[in-house]
């Protein structure tokens, strides 16, 4: 190591920064000198209370542990639970099986339309929780029912969700009644299905699976195009058709992203059967990194009808996608006739 | 205080930063790379006892590319100390773990930036300067967290420091100009970022003896000389270059061949000028000769310590640079954006330490930083020159060391994964200037203290160092061992860096969260998916008695009974493939750090 010398003097030793002499008015370097040792001492102290008051921010397992249970003791079947910030997700420890929770970066949006109930679990007291911006997108549409309880750090409320919908068919939930085939110019290539899934030719499949669509999780139909014109398409019989459709999903994972000249477009639609009218049309274009929806009234299609679902890209390569077709019913109050009702 | 206690303190601050990694390193997980140069600091060790057992063997390149071809795109001077280590220490000794014996070398590196800020700023701002760069540099999370890796963003750091500390003090002292070329070696053969040094020093040294010659035309006329040589030489190859096309430029540097006599001719040219320097002005030789040690002894260090180009220096020094300079991008989280490709914002790197430096550690750096800046532009307008002391070589010396790699991975279309680690370079220097804020504002305190006669002159400085230091003392154990999870008070520690949407960890040394929760829980030779840790991670685990030995590292979660997902926002499909393959979404063990998700498990019901 090298060893210290006496020498060069350090350079604050040799007189002021700021000369005092020739300069500034001394008060003007006294209060910049002031100034400085203010911010640090402020910084420290405000850094010190920092670390001295988040422990008491942040809930313990107990904590969980009670909502968790209060969760169990009331939930109805359909109910989601919602994370605030959207990052907790150590509630999903203690959360009931039977409850899904929508905890992922953008949830507050997530409008839960197949849930009538959620269960709003808040830790509003966590640093930069932003809690209006999350009740500016959250409570639109939505109620409260009853009094939040509160787990030490955490509030949980139940809401009536008035933006649910009742689902009378998901293509997700109906995948292995469907027939799956490859249509395209050189005619139509039947897929098997092996109970989990459908088998297509050029290793194309279609099967009822979970995957990321922009950091959301979809149980869908995870299915890719066959490339070229033709078209991976799945027909669903036995469709309850209700108010309207709705096309939700895109390609997953980091595909969306993926850019090149073997890169293509995706296409997605739905076509009634019986006539071939297109009732459903999206598009995919490369590098697009949200999620595709699309929605229509259900208007001139019989109560129950046979749909195809087709998913098309010029290239096969990186379209995997996660797709799902719901059919909605009208809104419950209407339903009942009664609004405003609660669920 | 005399040179003597100074030179005990340097050596205090060392043991006390070496013993701090020492005591803590246990707990800390491997991150992906560090196993890799594990297994690859125990092939050249064992290349090193071949060496000494058949030297004839071992010197060929066929037994040398056996040994070193494994990670060649990194030199090989740290991993084979890491390897001789872990020869001596665990294999001979039987004295520690391997990962302790491994990581041992890069404890003593580490830790001799303590001493070296210390000395640095005891020579610039003073004594309060200098021991609270030291101990504020270790305070920093995850400085103190990459400290303890076998890695090399640390030691670049490290000598990057030392290089700069032996320059400086080459302008006094006649001994160090060599030191500052083998410094130079050593930084070139642990990692690439220490090829910049000679382009942020050469400027200050040139400069500097240009100013000092100029009372001797001789000296000034040897200055001159050198500049007209090293710019001839540069341009020469450059003709080479453009003349012969890369590929030819490549196959022809040859043992004899005109890109090595021009190298050759460099290096006795100006060992000629530097004589007649030395005898026209020894101050201009001190200051232009650090910058000559660093040409002549630098490459050749750097070629002693990598056998792998011993046989083809050329070829492989091509491909390291060519790997370094097309290196793919790893996606990254960013203020709620995953950034994936080129170009980066611009002001990402500035962002980034102002969330993951402690607030207290970060607003002394940046008024030291911005005073001496603040000092520089008065001292450039005519109005205001005489208001202020015109700013010291050795102040821009520490600003520009301070800026430059935070400058070369600010560029958007340089990588910006791994955290911090890429600009440490930056970060002592950057204390520094942090120290020279403190000493300041400790002579204000003491100046306000002035009528409490009977404190000692040390306790103004002592009270605000600690009323600094503490916070991120706290943050630091509370962190400890997650320290690339760490996030500032500005950021809102780990919970509002979660919720501004930045990355979480870097990367999977984290598992060691849930291990102990695996060892109890998971079946007598259960099959583990351990995502994002690699096999020699998965191993090193279990050598070291982390992980129980009868359980198997499963490839994905569809052969798994257990999985351990690690949270980053890129990988939110991974989490869901184990969703999807083990048939539920609840996990049953998580690591949560202040609520933060980090590492979660899974069990196939």
């Amino acid at each position: 190591m090298p060893s210290p010398e006496e020498r060069p003097a350090p350079s604050h030793a040799e007189g002021p920064a700021l000369s005092q002499v020739e300069g500034p008015a001394p008060s003007l370097v006294r209060g910049l000198r002031l100034g400085e040792l203010g911010l640090l001492g402020t910084g420290g102290l405000l850094a010190l209370a920092f670390h001295f008051t988040l422990p008491s921010k942040l809930p313990d397992e107990a904590d969980y542990r009670r909502a968790g249970e209060e969760i169990a003791s009331a939930a109805q079947p359909g109910d989601a639970v919602l994370l605030h910030p959207w990052w907790t997700e150590r509630a999903r420890l203690f959360v009931p099986e039977s409850v899904e929770v929508a905890g992922y970066l953008g949830s507050e949006q997530d409008p839960l339309t197949a849930h009538p109930r959620i269960w709003l679990i808040s830790q509003r007291r966590l640093p930069r929780a932003a809690t209006s911006d999350f009740e500016r997108a959250f409570s639109p549409g939505r109620a409260k029912l009853g009094e939040t309880k509160r787990f030490g750090t955490i509030e949980l409320t139940l809401y009536r969700n008035d933006r649910h919908r009742p689902v009378l068919f998901s293509a997700a939930g109906g995948l292995a009644s469907a027939r799956v085939y490859i249509d395209g110019p050189g005619g139509r290539a039947d897929c098997s299905f092996d109970g989990r899934s459908h088998r297509c030719p050029n290793g194309v499949s279609a099967a009822t699976e979970i995957h990321e669509v922009v950091f959301r999780p979809h149980r869908c139909v995870y299915l890719r195009p066959p490339g070229g014109d033709a078209r991976t398409v799945v027909e669903l019989p036995g469709v309850r058709v209700g108010e309207k459709l709705a096309l939700e999903g895109g390609l997953v994972w980091d595909r969306p992203s993926w850019k090149g000249p073997n890169i293509t477009p995706l296409r997605l639609g739905v076509e009634d059967a019986s006539t071939g009218r297109t009732l459903l049309q999206a598009t995919a274009p490369v590098g697009l990194e949200q999620p595709v929806h699309a929605e229509a009234p259900a208007a001139g299609l019989p109560q129950t009808a046979t749909l195809r679902l087709w998913v098309q890209s010029d290239s096969a390569e990186a379209r995997e996608t996660c797709v799902e077709l719901v059919s909605y019913g009208p809104p419950p109050a209407l339903a009942q006739g009664n609004p405003g009702a609660s669920p | 205080m005399s040179p003597r206690t100074d030179r005990a303190l340097a050596w205090g601050l060392f043991a006390a930063a070496f013993l701090s990694l020492w005591a803590t390193q246990s707990s800390v997980g491997f991150v992906r790379d560090e196993s890799v140069y594990f297994a690859a600091g125990e092939s050249y060790a064992r290349w090193y006892r071949t060496l000494l057992s058949e030297p004839s063997l071992a010197l060929t390149d066929r037994a040398i590319v056996a040994a070193f071809d494994f990670n060649h795109e990194h030199p090989a001077l740290l991993k084979s100390l890491f390897g001789l280590s872990y020869l001596i220490f665990h294999e001979g000794l039987g004295l520690l773990r391997p990962a302790a014996a491994l990581r041992l070398p890069a404890f003593a590196i580490a830790a001799l930036i303590a001493p070296l800020l210390y000395l640095m700023g005891l020579r610039l701002f003073g004594r309060t300067a200098g021991l609270f760069a030291a101990a504020s540099f270790f305070l920093v999370p995850r400085q103190f967290f990459n400290s303890h890796l076998a890695c090399f963003d640390m030691p670049v750091a490290a000598l990057w420091l030392l290089t700069v500390y032996t320059f400086f003090r080459a302008q006094e002292e006649h001994r160090y100009w060599i030191w500052c070329g083998l410094s130079f070696g050593l930084a070139l053969s642990a990692k690439h970022n220490a090829l910049f040094l000679p382009f942020v020093l050469g400027p200050f040294a040139l400069h500097r003896a240009y100013l000092r010659s100029r009372e001797s035309p001789a000296a000034r006329a040897a200055v001159n000389r050198m500049v007209a040589l090293f710019a001839a030489v540069a341009a020469l190859y450059g003709v080479l270059y453009f003349a012969l096309g890369p590929t030819q430029f490549q196959q022809r540097f040859l043992l004899l061949s005109p890109h090595t006599a021009l190298y050759l001719a460099l290096c006795t040219v100006a060992a000629v000028l530097l004589r007649q320097l030395w005898k026209a002005s020894p101050a201009a030789f001190r200051a232009a000769s650090p910058l000559v040690a660093m040409v002549a002894l630098g490459p050749p260090v750097f070629y002693a310590f990598w056998p792998y180009l011993w046989h083809a220096p050329v070829e492989r020094t091509a491909f390291w640079l060519a790997f370094h300079a097309t290196h793919h991008h790893y996606t990254w989280f960013y203020l709620g954006k995953l950034l994936r490709a080129p170009p980066f914002p611009l002001e990402y790197v500035v962002v980034k330490t102002a969330l993951t430096v402690p607030t207290s550690l970060f607003i002394p750096m940046a008024i030291g930083f911005i005073s001496v800046l603040a000092r520089g532009g008065l001292a450039i307008l005519p109005r205001t020159r005489a208001w202020v002391r015109p700013i010291g070589w050795a102040e821009l010396l520490v600003v520009v060391n301070a800026v430059v790699s935070i400058a070369i991975i600010s560029h958007p279309e340089v990588p910006h994964f791994g955290g911090v680690k890429h600009w440490f370079p930056s970060m002592p220097f950057l204390s520094l200037l942090a120290g020279h804020s403190v000493a300041r504002a400790s002579e204000s305190l003491r100046g306000l203290w002035a009528r409490l006669e009977k404190l000692p002159r040390w306790a103004p400085a002592a009270a605000l160092s600690g009323l600094l230091g503490l916070p991120a003392l706290i943050a630091l154990v509370r962190v400890h061992p997650y320290g690339t999870s760490y996030y500032s008070e500005l950021a809102g520690g780990l919970p509002g860096a979660a919720s501004l949407g930045m990355q979480r960890q870097f990367w999977s040394n984290n598992v060691t969260g849930v291990l102990d929760w695996l060892n109890r829980n998971a079946p007598m030779g259960a099959r583990v998916y351990l995502h994002e840790v690699n096999g020699f991670s998965f191993r090193d685990y279990q050598r070291n008695g982390m992980l129980r030995s009868d359980l198997v590292a499963a490839g994905g979660p569809a052969d798994a009974q257990l999985a351990a997902y690690q949270y980053h926002q890129e990988f939110k499909e991974h989490e869901f493939n184990i969703w999807q393959a083990f048939g539920t979404r609840r996990p049953v063990a998580g690591l949560y750090v202040d609520e933060t998700p980090q590492v979660v498990v899974y069990r196939r019901p």
